[in-house]
């Protein structure tokens, strides 16, 4: 999974990126892009609506976007791709992801739980053998994105929480 | 038909506009550029080409002359700005044996001259706004502060382009005023020379456009409408005014051609006036030369106006226009900036990187950009202009706006937002503006629906991963040529 920060003037977007599977702040996404050519024109999806979207970055990190049809904005956007995390390991200071391909066997909690330091939230199975994922810290579920018998990706984003 | 041979003595739109012009007319052209405008596409526009050398050159006569020299250009077109309004220039064109296109050099030079413009308007039987047709002298006369009416404006007799103008809004400020006033044309124009003139509150800007043959034939093509203006600098035009009434545009028609044929004018011109709120309209000043927002007028009128210029200056006789020429339906420009309206318009630079220019009915597009393109700031912030025809404003307007959400140059910052705002605001949309409406219009910070800009953020994301993982994009083109897609598409039809 790879996890992007995004920040259109003030508002920061976490995005997370895995497979063909994308959040935006924890939410679905259902918005797909197409890109129309090799020059970062693209089309996207919106609900009922396609709008174009033109990429580029010019600068490391710094993206223009400009978005055809209709609404249209200019914008600078920032984004940060995180290293592959790792069991247990705290991303962005809020979700759980898988740390290998894997099955899930338990997912011990529920949305809306609190739950403790080292607490386990996921229980996955990989390679005939069963581990423990725990929570780095102190929380509350907001999020799970996953249940008994899903297979994940290296990556897959398995429990969100704040 | 004599022919001709044309240098462009200018840059940007205004070069591709009559270089354009030349190619109907079937006129070999030359352009002349400066190092940095090497890549300039008025450059590739022309037959011939001329380096001119560093980039201040666009304003020496001699190398303009050298570079007509050089081509055998027999002919020189100003354009607006650079050497357009410079009476010298036009002087020495002739001198040289060349055809300068555009008024007689006396015509510029009495033009240029602000005080001599006002007193020859007046002795026409033009209505001039009350105020000195004297320089200040260096010394303010004691009494003189004391009988002026407050505000009054201060401006310079070489002024131009909304320079040297300074408002002195009661006697206290008005030395101060004077003084800046004084330094500004100096700085600008070499000439300090001021004069005083009554502000005209809550006016609006209404300019006749004539087009004469030098021999006292001279025709009015029409009024425009410039009241949105952003520090002096028009923004958005529109033809015909919709504010005059039908005895009252008439009335303003009549000034203009009266001044024209006192003047013998020859070839384009526009006489500019001021309307207040009673329907007064006071005679401003001449710009001798072909305008920003010419394409206004030729949207209503049919008449190409450059190609008009270029034709006269080819000695063919004058068309018939008639007596009174009616507008057909509305036109409205609006002038495409480098100049970014969300940090107070500061001018932006950049590399154009994606260009999608509008299209479709009643929509023309006069630029000089080019994906790729470097936009520097040395030069004017104009960068395109969009020109829209309705057969009613409000339908010009709406044409206007669409239009604008159609433009996308991505790359720089542009004004297209906030002129979006102003044709959207109810007051620009019922027509009451003045000359000094956006001095209190805020551009708002542009914004965008929460559900489609996280939409966007995932979009951008979506993009940095892909280049990050350097994986193959699959594409609409990626496994089809544009001719297999043809074929693929003519088949779905059952072809």
């Amino acid at each position: 999974m790879s996890l992007y920060t995004v920040t259109i003037e003030d508002r920061i977007y976490k995005v997370s990126i895995s497979g063909d599977h994308c959040t935006v702040n924890g939410e679905e996404v259902d918005a797909r892009m197409l890109p129309l050519n090799h020059n970062g024109l693209h089309m996207l999806h919106h609900g009922k609506q396609a709008y174009e979207v033109f990429l580029s970055n010019q600068e490391a990190d710094t993206y223009q976007m400009l978005m055809l049809g209709g609404h249209r904005i200019v914008t600078q956007i920032t984004s940060r791709m995180k290293k592959h995390l790792k069991a247990g390991e705290d991303c962005n200071a809020g979700c759980l992801a898988a740390p290998m391909h894997g099955l899930v066997v338990d997912v011990p909690v529920h949305e809306g739980d609190t739950v403790e330091k080292g607490q386990t939230l996921v229980v996955l199975e990989s390679m005939k053998m069963q581990m423990q994922l725990r929570s780095p810290r102190p929380g509350k579920v907001t999020k799970v994105t996953v249940q008994s018998g899903d297979q994940v990706e290296k990556g897959a984003l398995l429990v969100q929480f704040d | 038909m004599k022919k001709i041979k044309v240098l462009v003595a200018n840059r940007g739109e205004i070069a591709v506009r009559i270089l354009r012009a030349c190619q109907e007319i079937g006129l070999p052209s030359v352009a002349v550029f400066t190092d940095i405008d090497e890549a300039a596409l008025h450059v590739r526009y022309a037959d011939e080409a001329i380096s001119i050398g560093e980039k201040q050159k666009y304003l020496d006569i001699a190398a303009i002359l050298e570079a007509a020299r050089q081509s055998g250009a027999t002919a020189i077109h100003p354009g607006y700005g650079f050497l357009a309004e410079n009476a010298d220039f036009a002087r020495r064109v002739e001198e040289q044996g060349l055809t300068f296109i555009g008024p007689r050099h006396e015509t510029v030079s009495m033009m240029g001259d602000k005080l001599a413009a006002r007193r020859f308007s007046r002795k026409a039987g033009l209505p001039v706004i009350a105020g000195t047709d004297e320089p200040l002298p260096l010394e303010l006369p004691l009494d003189m502060a004391k009988k002026v009416q407050y505000p009054v404006l201060v401006k310079a007799a070489a002024g131009g382009g909304g320079r040297g103008i300074r408002l002195a809004p009661s006697a206290a400020e008005l030395p101060a005023m004077i003084e800046a006033a004084r330094r500004e044309a100096k700085a600008a124009f070499s000439d300090d020379t001021v004069f005083l003139e009554s502000l005209v509150q809550q006016a609006r800007h209404i300019e006749v456009q004539i087009l004469g043959d030098g021999e006292g034939n001279v025709a009015c093509l029409g009024e425009r409408e410039c009241s949105i203006q952003r520090r002096r600098q028009k923004l958005i035009e529109e033809a015909p005014a919709h504010a005059l009434k039908p005895e009252l545009r008439h009335q303003v028609h009549e000034a203009a051609l009266k001044l024209g044929t006192a003047l013998k004018y020859r070839s384009l011109g526009t006489v500019e006036f001021l309307l207040d709120k009673k329907d007064h309209f006071y005679f401003i000043e001449v710009n001798p030369r072909i305008q920003v927002e010419h394409p206004v007028t030729e949207m209503v009128t049919g008449v190409d106006l450059v190609k008009e210029q270029l034709l006269l200056a080819l000695g063919e006789p004058m068309r018939k226009f008639p007596e009174e020429i009616l507008p057909r339906g509305a036109a409205i420009e609006a002038r495409i900036l480098a100049e970014d309206s969300q940090t107070g318009f500061l001018p932006s630079a950049g590399q154009v990187l994606y260009l999608k220019e509008p299209g479709g009915p009643g929509v023309r597009v006069d630029s000089a950009l080019y994906q790729g393109m470097s936009v520097g700031t040395e030069y004017d912030s104009l960068l395109a202009k969009v020109i829209v025809w309705g057969e009613n404003r409000a339908v010009a307007i709406q044409r206007l706006r669409r239009a604008l959400h159609e433009y996308q140059i991505g790359g720089l910052s542009t004004d297209i937002d906030f002129i979006l705002q102003i044709i959207e605001s109810p007051k620009f949309m019922s027509g009451d503006v003045t000359t000094t409406y956006l001095e209190t219009f805020q551009p708002k910070p542009s914004s965008t629906e929460p559900a489609l800009e996280r939409d966007l953020a995932f979009a951008a994301a979506f993009f940095a991963h892909q280049q990050r993982s350097g994986n193959a994009v699959p594409t609409m083109i990626s496994h089809a040529s544009n001719w297999q897609m043809v074929a693929w598409k003519e088949q779905m039809n059952g072809n």
